[in-house]
């Protein structure tokens, strides 16, 4: 019998602090994920994902409840892993936002592959923990913002309204935003699949 | 609290020296607030209560109503004054002494606590009183009106930009 | 040809048809068009293979990691100055006791001095008696050992304090560890419980949250 998140939410404005322990473990895995996708670094996503909650709770007076709290936590989330990133990034000198435009043909090359090769219900086993970390790479080598938008996507299931919301984009862009940052990914994801397959020789089956 | 008195006796000795010295027995202006911090509702009476109940919100507590039962000015002095808390308890405040012009005030509250403090220009002291009716008893001794700071120039900041001296310091420095 | 240029008009909406967020009408267009392009089929398993590499893969990285103090982790970050302000007060306690019954003596002893210099410097600077210093400090904060409460000593900017008490359970202990629901019930709760011996249950909140159930 789960309580809904506003509800928790009210307690933990009355002063009910194991109200908010509640909301911490009922989103921690995600919110860990969503910052583990976006900054890569485990250490750091984890001190992201319990910064959020920090911020979550200092900031709960100013939540309205008009929207949902899930949005506004991941809001949060998203912000504080595009300031590390940034951060990190202007430590290094280095430029932030990688190439926007794609060469849709280039992502042509393998229609199919992907979808052959993993089945469209990939399990968790042993095989495919190699492509996990693939993943991670992969979107290190995406824009934040396509990094961002494909986590909540995928990691939360969030609807295009949530999505627009929650980055505060209009809903048009949202759509147009995960096809890109998909076909982006789906390049890269190309790329290794290639490769392996050159190594092992195995044929797309 | 009969052990507290001990180290009392010898005081007497010290007023008869100090008595042609001093003008008279030191004793140092206070104001006692008794304050019913509860979640009862959300009455803040009156009104200037909203800045407690921020303090109060900023450190974790999440009151949502504060009501003033009583406000008085008080004279501290050696003998200890009593403020009955309707709680039942009392609390005992007196004045331990005065030393380089600052006054250490002592709040007993009977059966629960105590607490010494100096006192200074600027800061109240909210003392935890025990409950009552649903809510929290506080204790809030603050400095007598007289001594609390105008703020005249002498810090940071010359007042030449500003309406008053008073919004000089009382404004934190650029962007807040 | 034509079926390419039908192809570049489907394959952005693709992306939104897996995800369902299609309005109903461009849902079906979609659909006849898969039913006819082998291609675009093609690229929609695509589609929904790396949508799920990503939440499975993501979801596996998240496996190793153990969780079980994450939310007492936040907790912890949630008042920072509060854990090692409370752990202080009840070392120092049982000193302070000792302290205070010295410290009477020596005001005795050194009130004269302090009386002279006192009612000078109260002459001279005009200010009312006894403010001489800019703010106010707390100086000791002792207990009724029969009242079972720990003092929390809060300071803000402002130069107030808060002193506010909290229930033991077991009368004054000096460290935190060992009996973890009380430890927890000072890290975690913003409001201290009341007393639990003596008084009747007065309410802090609405809520008691007892147990942990909610």
């Amino acid at each position: 019998m789960a309580t809904d998140d506003l509800t928790l939410v009210k307690r933990v404005r009355s002063g009910d602090q194991r109200a908010f322990k509640l909301l911490v473990e009922r989103y921690q895995r995600k919110v860990y994920s969503v910052a583990l996708g976006m900054v890569k670094d485990r250490e750091e996503a984890m001190d992201v994902s319990q910064e959020a909650f920090v911020k979550v709770h200092k900031y709960l007076d100013h939540f309205k409840g008009d929207s949902s709290f899930y949005t506004w936590l991941y809001r949060i989330t998203v912000n504080i892993c595009i300031d590390v990133l940034r951060r990190r990034a202007a430590a290094k000198g280095e430029h932030v936002e990688l190439d926007e435009n794609i060469q849709l043909d280039s992502a042509e090359a393998n229609i199919g592959a992907l979808g052959s090769r993993l089945g469209t219900n990939p399990q968790k086993s042993l095989l495919r923990k190699e492509l996990a970390a693939k993943i991670e790479e992969a979107l290190q080598e995406v824009p934040e913002k396509h990094r961002a938008i494909l986590l909540l996507r995928e990691l939360e299931g969030m609807s295009y309204e949530d999505l627009a919301r929650t980055l505060e984009i209009p809903k048009g862009t949202v759509m147009s935003r995960l096809f890109h940052a998909r076909a982006k990914i789906q390049k890269i994801l190309n790329k290794y699949l290639e490769l392996d397959e050159a190594k092992s020789g195995i044929g797309s089956e | 609290m009969t052990r507290r008195w001990m180290g009392m006796s010898a005081l007497p000795f010290i007023a008869l020296l100090a008595t042609p010295a001093a003008a008279a027995e030191p004793k140092v202006r206070v104001t006692a607030e008794v304050i019913l911090a509860s979640n009862k509702g959300n009455a803040i009476d009156p009104p200037t209560l909203a800045k407690m109940k921020d303090q109060f919100s900023e450190k974790g507590f999440a009151f949502t109503s504060f009501r003033r039962l009583s406000s008085e000015k008080l004279s501290l002095r050696r003998k200890p004054v009593e403020v009955k808390l309707p709680n039942r308890r009392t609390a005992t405040l007196r004045l331990d002494d005065i030393k380089a012009g600052t006054a250490t005030v002592q709040v007993d509250i009977s059966h629960l606590a105590s607490t010494t403090l100096t006192l200074g220009r600027e800061g109240s002291l909210f003392q935890h009183a025990g409950e009552f009716e649903g809510g929290q008893l506080i204790l809030v001794l603050s400095p007598d009106e007289a001594a609390q700071p105008r703020r005249v120039a002498g810090g940071s900041r010359p007042p030449y930009d500003r309406g008053s001296a008073q919004d000089a310091m009382s404004l934190t420095p650029d962007d807040q | 040809m034509a079926s390419k240029t039908a192809c570049e008009e489907f394959i952005p909406k693709l992306s939104a048809f897996i995800d369902g967020e299609l309005s109903p009408k461009e849902r079906v267009d979609v659909e006849r068009h898969l039913s006819a392009c082998s291609d675009c089929v093609g690229r929609a398993a695509d589609l929904r293979a790396e949508s799920a590499l990503i939440r499975v893969g993501m979801e596996m990285l998240a496996d190793d990691v153990d969780f079980r103090d994450f939310s007492q982790r936040v907790m912890a970050r949630l008042t920072p100055e509060r854990p090692p302000l409370l752990e202080r007060w009840k070392i120092s306690l049982g000193e302070l006791f000792t302290y205070r019954r010295g410290a009477i003596a020596s005001f005795a002893a050194a009130a004269v001095a302090a009386f002279v210099v006192g009612a000078v410097s109260v002459a001279r600077s005009g200010m009312p008696e006894g403010y001489a210093s800019p703010r106010m400090a707390v100086q000791t904060v002792s207990t009724d050992p029969e009242a079972h409460v720990a003092p929390v000593v809060m300071k803000s900017e402002g130069g107030d304090a808060i002193i506010w008490l909290v229930s033991h359970r077991h009368g004054l202990e000096a460290s935190g560890g060992g009996r973890t629901e009380e430890v927890q019930t000072e890290e975690l709760d913003m409001e201290p419980k009341p007393a639990k011996q003596s008084t009747p249950a007065p309410k802090l909140n609405q809520e008691r949250p007892r147990g942990g159930e909610l």
